[in-house]
């Protein structure tokens, strides 16, 4: 497959109110065709942005103020959600958004929270010519669930009874590239080696001794970086701008890796 | 929704000159508008056809939508007139206006926002907050 591959990332770049950084992040995804993504960046995106949107949607819902609503968003949400709530405000009109009476304020945010779930989960599956579906992530079949305004982006942890994947086989299909890499991991001086290495490094000791992946719960979503940098294999290359896993991971691993240089896309 | 809904097919009256059909296409985006306020407890599926059409109306007047594009927003609004709307058949109708108008999506992505835009964002949260009693 010739295809480019887009890490969950770009996609969110796309949706950055920084305009040069937006703009860039289009023109990637116009201009590298036939376009990819890996299974699992859907995972990521859902846990990710959608459930920040859904957070939001819910707290305005159960709030009787803007205050109650933001409060209740700064504790639950953080900094990340709180700066989501004021990007939208900032969208809708900014000081000039009518906030009273709250009622009416509450049913303008609701309806395009609403309609920007469904919105941005379409636009971004679409944003690919192809979802590589390599070790059939049943996770990524999972669409956010909407019961009446009562959205759940909740990623359940894999069991036996929910879960028919095969990322076991897919993970020992690279027992080699996994060797290359402990071995890569160990000889980088520690100041490179972040968390999420980290927890690759782990993982790989583990299936190389084992000779098997423990997919049960969550683990997965340790290791994204290195899901998405395998499947990426497939593709001529591995657009992102995370530089300090893929840098590494694709030296070992053995994809090429594109970077979105977020910081020198400000500087110009 | 049925007052709504004859603004937006009158609009594409061809006995209308462009002025009316403006006037009527404006009327039209203020009558959705005054809904998303006013109309209680609407289904969530409603909502997102309802924000929908705000998204890919916003910003736009009469003259940016060809004949063809009209008819879709006047079909989107006639399925609002149900009183059920389901799930299938509002995410059918988003994706025919995504398909007419490509900037839907509303950019919040919390990541890396530089310092300035926080404080800047920080300040509107605040004057928001003040004047919301």
């Amino acid at each position: 497959m010739d295809a480019i591959f887009f890490d969950t990332d770009m996609y969110i770049h796309r949706l950055s109110p920084d305009k040069p950084v937006r703009e860039s992040a289009e023109k990637a995804f116009h201009k590298n065709k036939p376009s990819a993504m890996s299974e699992f960046s859907i995972v990521e995106f859902k846990g990710n942005y959608i459930a920040c949107l859904v957070l939001l949607r819910r707290k305005i819902s159960d709030s009787d103020s803007l205050q109650s609503a933001y409060s209740r968003i700064q504790n639950s949400g953080g900094r990340k959600a709180t700066l989501m709530l004021a990007q939208l405000f900032r969208w809708l009109g900014g000081i000039d958004f009518p906030v009273n009476p709250w009622p009416k304020a509450k049913n303008i945010l609701l309806t395009y929270l609403d309609s920007q779930i469904e919105i941005v989960w379409q636009s971004f599956i679409n944003s690919v010519d192809k979802i590589e579906r390599q070790f059939e992530c049943n996770r990524a079949r999972e669409e956010p669930q909407d019961n009446n305004g009562k959205w759940s982006a909740r990623i359940p942890r894999c069991k036996a009874d929910n879960t028919k994947c095969t990322i076991g086989a897919f993970l020992l299909k690279f027992f080699d590239e996994l060797g290359n890499l402990i071995s890569g991991l160990d000889a980088l001086p520690p100041e490179k080696k972040t968390t999420e290495l980290e927890m690759v490094d782990k993982v790989a000791k583990e299936i190389i001794q084992r000779n098997r992946f423990r997919w049960q719960n969550s683990n997965c979503r340790k290791i994204g970086d290195l899901l998405i940098g395998l499947e990426s294999k497939s593709g001529k290359a591995l657009i992102s701008s995370n530089y300090k896993e893929h840098s590494i991971l694709s030296q070992y691993l053995g994809y090429t890796f594109n970077h979105f240089d977020v910081t020198a896309i400000r500087l110009k | 929704m049925s007052y709504t809904y004859s603004l937006i097919m009158d609009t594409l009256d061809p006995e209308l000159d462009s002025i009316g059909k403006s006037n009527l296409f404006d009327e039209w985006k203020d009558s959705l508008q005054t809904i998303v306020e006013e109309v209680q407890n609407p289904s969530s599926n409603h909502r997102k056809v309802l924000g929908a059409l705000l998204s890919v109306t916003r910003h736009k007047d009469f003259g940016d939508f060809s004949h063809e594009n009209l008819k879709v927003l006047m079909d989107t609004t006639y399925l609002l007139r149900q009183l059920r709307l389901s799930t299938k058949e509002s995410k059918r109708v988003i994706n025919n206006l995504m398909a007419i108008g490509n900037d839907m999506v509303i950019p919040l992505a919390p990541d890396h926002v530089e310092m300035t835009d926080e404080i800047e964002l920080d300040e509107l949260m605040k004057h928001l907050l003040e004047i919301s009693g």
